[in-house]
């Protein structure tokens, strides 16, 4: 936007006057970031709205996933010819890591659509909507552990200290949500297609994703696909923790340089487009 | 008297984005040559502020006046941080609250008690400042044993009283209104009125966008004629009010 002229706020403004777009993206992300007492207040009114006089509450989804996972694990180690006591562990893992990674990417597409109410009557920083999505995303994937808590009673085996390398794992996850959702909620808020086309991707994705199946199952195309598939290495960060395994070198390059790729390149969209955002929904 | 609101130049343009110009069109348009192309730089918007100054000190009242789309409520937006102007400077010293919809947030199936700290959070009150003003907006309401039931079970009286009790337990430095604050039911009428005088007192800056003279006489010490975005009066209100209904003659 051209002669957008720098101001000082006088006194102790709270309220700063207008500065140059990247003060402002800037100023959002770090006030946002900051505010963690709202955004965890929202996201877990959220999730209570959405169980309200239910009796197991988010235990609903929880559910559903265990008792998909009980009888795919069923099917799947007859057709892979393991036992399922082999089968669950791997599969319950990271089917439930799965459903953390598409929730995150499909509800990160309302980031700005679906809370638009909020944006147009307050002028709370953007990213505080972004940072909402992820953090409740993570509190209901802290609901869906019982599952595999409940595989390893029943599988015999047991955790061990590789386990503390989630807490990594997650970090990586919560900071690179934070900045996805914020990512596809401009776009999808842009031009209202690209959820349709996320959510026939991420079906896909499933597939070619080593979830149901092991890469070493595919013999040497397998490990190509593991090798380009960034997703991978992104269910391998918090997967390989749950079943006892450090995740790789290799997992955590790839994930890290990625994020800070999509944090860069989004933050330059973000600045480049933080006054028109709003027109926008 | 302290400068409180400083706007300089400010213009704003907003893009009106149409359905067909989708991303059907982003692509197209890259691989398309030729008549779509025609379109690309045309880009529909709105001017919907044009080159506004003025500033308000402490104690100022100011009433927006202007017909339908003459950007009343724009400015406003600008004004609560909503919209980023487009051209120009805007200073606001201390916190602004704007009260659109007077409670934000407000969700039919949560108890008045969490609807109250919803609205209390979004607005931005600290943890301290909730648990000091709550038993207060309980007790406004006369709702009783009501505040601990879901909203929807209210009648529209006992919500409008909740929304009526939240806002004007509120403290702002510069509080921006459309269509000012209403009131609710006859009865509290009276009890309403008193609490709402002693709110709008505490307000050091106030601005309220109305089409009711009478409300903006009652409110304001100042006005501001606003017509296709630009100012065409400003200055007390017999002046600008004398202005207004002189173009709605005209009309």
């Amino acid at each position: 936007m051209e002669n957008v002229s720098t101001t000082i706020p006088i006194e102790s403004a709270n309220f700063t006057a207008y500065e140059s777009d990247l003060a402002l993206a800037k100023a959002d992300v770090l006030n946002g970031l900051r505010n963690f007492r709202l955004w965890h207040y929202i996201a877990l009114t959220e999730i209570r709205r959405r169980y309200r006089r239910t009796i197991i509450g988010p235990f609903w989804t929880t559910l559903s996933i265990g008792i998909f996972i009980l009888a795919m694990s069923i099917v799947l180690s007859a057709l892979w010819n393991t036992s399922t006591k082999d089968f669950l562990p791997y599969f319950s893992s990271g089917y439930i890591c799965w459903m953390l990674m598409s929730n995150l990417i499909l509800e990160g597409c309302y980031t700005f659509v679906g809370n638009d109410h909020y944006l147009k009557q307050l002028s709370l920083p953007y990213i505080i909507y972004a940072c909402m999505t992820t953090w409740r995303n993570l509190m209901v994937f802290a609901h869906h552990l019982v599952i595999f808590a409940l595989v390893l009673l029943y599988c015999g085996h047991s955790l061990n200290f590789n386990l503390l390398f989630i807490v990594p794992g997650l970090l990586i996850i919560f900071f690179t949500g934070i900045w996805l959702c914020l990512l596809l909620g401009m776009l999808c808020a842009r031009y209202r297609d690209v959820q349709q086309i996320i959510t026939s991707l991420l079906q896909l994705a499933m597939f070619v994703t080593p979830i149901m199946w092991k890469p070493e199952q595919l013999g040497p195309k397998g490990l190509l696909i593991t090798k380009i598939n960034p997703l991978y290495h992104y269910l391998s960060i918090i997967r390989l923790p749950l079943l006892g395994q450090m995740p790789t070198i290799e997992n955590w390059l790839v994930t890290i340089s990625l994020s800070c790729l999509l944090v860069l390149f989004t933050f330059a969209l973000f600045t480049k487009k933080y006054r028109t955002l709003i027109y926008w929904l | 008297m302290a400068l409180k609101i400083k706007v300089e130049n400010l213009s704003l343009t907003i893009p009106i984005i149409s359905p067909d110009k989708s991303f059907r069109h982003t692509l197209m348009n890259k691989y398309i040559g030729g008549n779509i192309n025609q379109s690309k730089n045309s880009h529909v918007s709105v001017t919907a502020l044009n080159n506004i100054n003025f500033s308000l000190n402490s104690g100022d009242r100011l009433a927006l006046v202007g017909h339908n789309g003459a950007g009343k409520t724009t400015l406003l937006n600008v004004l609560a941080g909503i919209y980023k102007p487009t051209q120009g400077t805007l200073i606001c010293n201390g916190t602004v609250t704007p009260l659109f919809n007077q409670a934000p947030g407000i969700d039919k199936d949560d108890t008045g008690l969490d609807n109250i700290r919803t609205v209390c959070m979004f607005l931005g009150m600290s943890e301290a400042e909730i648990v000091q003003r709550t038993p207060d907006i309980v007790e406004f309401t006369e709702l009783q044993d009501f505040i601990h039931l879901p909203v929807r079970t209210y009648s529209s009286g006992m919500l409008a009283r909740l929304s009526f009790a939240i806002a004007t337990s509120l403290q702002p430095d510069i509080l921006l209104l459309d269509e000012g604050i209403s009131v609710g039911d006859q009865r509290f009428g009276h009890k309403a009125k008193a609490r709402l005088d002693k709110f709008y007192n505490t307000i050091d800056v106030m601005i309220c966008a109305s089409h009711s003279e009478q409300l903006l006489r009652e409110l304001c010490n100042k006005a501001m004629l606003l017509n296709h975005g630009r100012i065409q009066a400003y200055g007390d209100l017999d002046t600008v009010f004398a202005a207004y209904n002189q173009v709605q003659e005209a009309v």
